[in-house]
């Protein structure tokens, strides 16, 4: 495949935030101006709390597990279309249906939205090859598509991606923190500084992927230069947005 | 929301539990708010409650303490809605399902200071009970029940089982509000609803970091 098959990403920054770090509306001033803006997940049917929803701190960072709460894509379209028309940043909607016919749906209303810039799809974990072909099938469409896909798993599904793909988001691992004294094990995404190194190695080894790289879990400034200066074609911010904001010098 | 850079003043450890002291202009919570606090090094905040002494804090108790005097913490302030304390309440039972019940005691301080009464029912009791504070055993909660005009308690998210069956149990007149503080974790504060801190209510699914952590136990679902 020749890169430039692909529908070009635009890229007005080179920052934005992580999926599920700064919610569903761009309104609330986390970002710098003109940065872009990614969508908490959306689901096509709504998504309950998981029960044993749970943020478990360990050395270097944090394990986050909430099971992706949201009130499905009809529901937040209606209450966010508004705020994604109005938005000065490029919106990108953070896609995690399973449902080929209901994914299609979603990317088809996203193209009638005014200010959606590309769609994120998530990968699930574990998802083999031929599943994630049929999902990208069924996302592809007149607006860029990017990959999410984690740390930890199998990145070798990512060899000669179609042309459908514009780019790839690599997210940060999975993992497994027990939970107090009860030890009880509780499965989740894993966020913080210390995943940085090996954020870092995986950015390394997508140089052969031929395919622009946007790396996730960047905890700070120089993090996230770092990784621009050494071929991500952008970076995500994590959970920083919690903190009053971004610099605005990004 | 304010923000603010503060001084940590002073650390008691009482037990597992671990106090400190802010300097910060006093009050800046009502009972059941909370404020969220970290130093630099600090990947995700404190989150801090008020106990009944001015100027001090209780540090979440599940979290590990590192912390040092004379450390310079950036705090936002206040965070969600806190009990409601009404000028007729005079007859305060606190029932604490947690490991410490002293995230109660500023209500309680409340009303002792409008001249009513508080009593205290919990298997976890910390060193130091204000003395003004009746503190109960198991044989007489009923009647505690009974005497009360209010009750605040507190659990944690994934055990809430002794409130489940409270209200039917003790047959709770209208006037007997029962509030509770619901300890959820914390991470976004609300920004990226994540929704760690869901809890179920018959309006719906909220947010304990904004819409509480003060819930009243009619609202919960179970
Ligand atoms: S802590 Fe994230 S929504 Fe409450």
């Amino acid at each position: 495949m020749n890169e430039t098959d692909r529908i070009v990403l635009d890229l007005p920054s080179r920052w934005m935030n992580q999926a599920g770090t700064a919610g569903f509306s761009p309104g609330n001033q986390l970002l710098p101006n003109g940065s872009i803006f990614v969508t908490n997940p959306v689901s096509l049917r709504v998504r309950m709390p998981s029960a044993d929803r749970n943020l478990l701190p360990f050395p270097g960072g944090f394990l986050l597990h909430t099971g992706l709460p949201n009130a499905g894509w009809k529901a937040i379209r209606r209450k966010y279309q508004s705020h994604w028309h109005q938005s000065d940043s490029p919106i990108w909607i953070h896609v995690i249906s399973q449902d080929l016919a209901g994914l299609e749906g979603i990317v088809r209303d996203c193209e009638e939205i005014d200010g959606i810039a590309a769609i994120e799809l998530g990968l699930p974990p574990a998802c083999p090859r031929d599943w994630m072909m049929q999902l990208i099938q069924s996302a592809r469409g007149e607006i860029p598509l990017v990959l999410h896909i984690s740390l930890g798993e199998d990145l070798s599904v990512l060899s000669s991606l179609p042309e459908a793909v514009s780019a790839v988001t690599l997210g940060t691992p999975r993992g497994i923190v027990p939970e107090g004294e009860n030890g009880r094990l509780i499965h989740g995404r894993l966020h913080g500084p210390g995943l940085f190194p090996q954020m870092l190695n995986a950015l390394q080894d997508a140089r052969t992927w031929q395919i622009p790289v946007i790396l996730g879990g960047i905890c700070n400034q120089k993090d996230g230069e770092t990784a621009l200066n050494n071929g991500a074609a952008a970076v995500q911010i994590d959970h920083l947005c919690w903190q009053g904001g971004l610099p605005t010098g990004l | 929301m304010k923000s603010a850079q503060c001084s940590l003043l002073k650390i008691c450890k009482n037990g597992s539990v671990v106090f400190v002291e802010l300097e910060l202009p006093s009050p800046v919570l009502t009972a059941g708010q909370f404020l969220l606090a970290r130093n630099q090094r600090d990947i995700l905040p404190a989150v801090l409650f008020s106990t009944d002494k001015r100027g001090q804090y209780i540090f979440p108790m599940n979290s590990e303490f590192h912390w040092e005097v004379g450390d310079d913490l950036l705090i936002t302030f206040p965070h969600g809605h806190g009990f409601t304390i009404k000028p007729d309440m005079r007859k305060l039972l606190m029932i604490s399902q947690t490991s410490s019940p002293v995230r109660l005691f500023s209500a309680a301080r409340q009303i002792l200071e409008n001249g009513g009464e508080a009593a205290l029912f919990s298997r976890n009791l910390p060193d130091q009970v204000p003395p003004e504070i009746e503190v109960l055993s198991d044989e007489q909660l009923d009647e505690a029940v009974l005497w009360s005009d209010a009750i605040i308690g507190d659990a944690q998210l994934h055990h809430m089982d002794f409130w489940q069956g409270f209200q039917t149990k003790y047959q709770l007149s209208a006037r007997q509000s029962v509030q509770i503080l619901v300890d959820t974790p914390i991470a976004c504060d609300g920004t990226a609803e994540c929704g760690v801190c869901a809890i179920k209510t018959h309006a719906g699914w909220k947010q304990a970091c904004s819409d509480g952590p003060v819930f009243n136990l009619r609202d919960l679902e179970f």
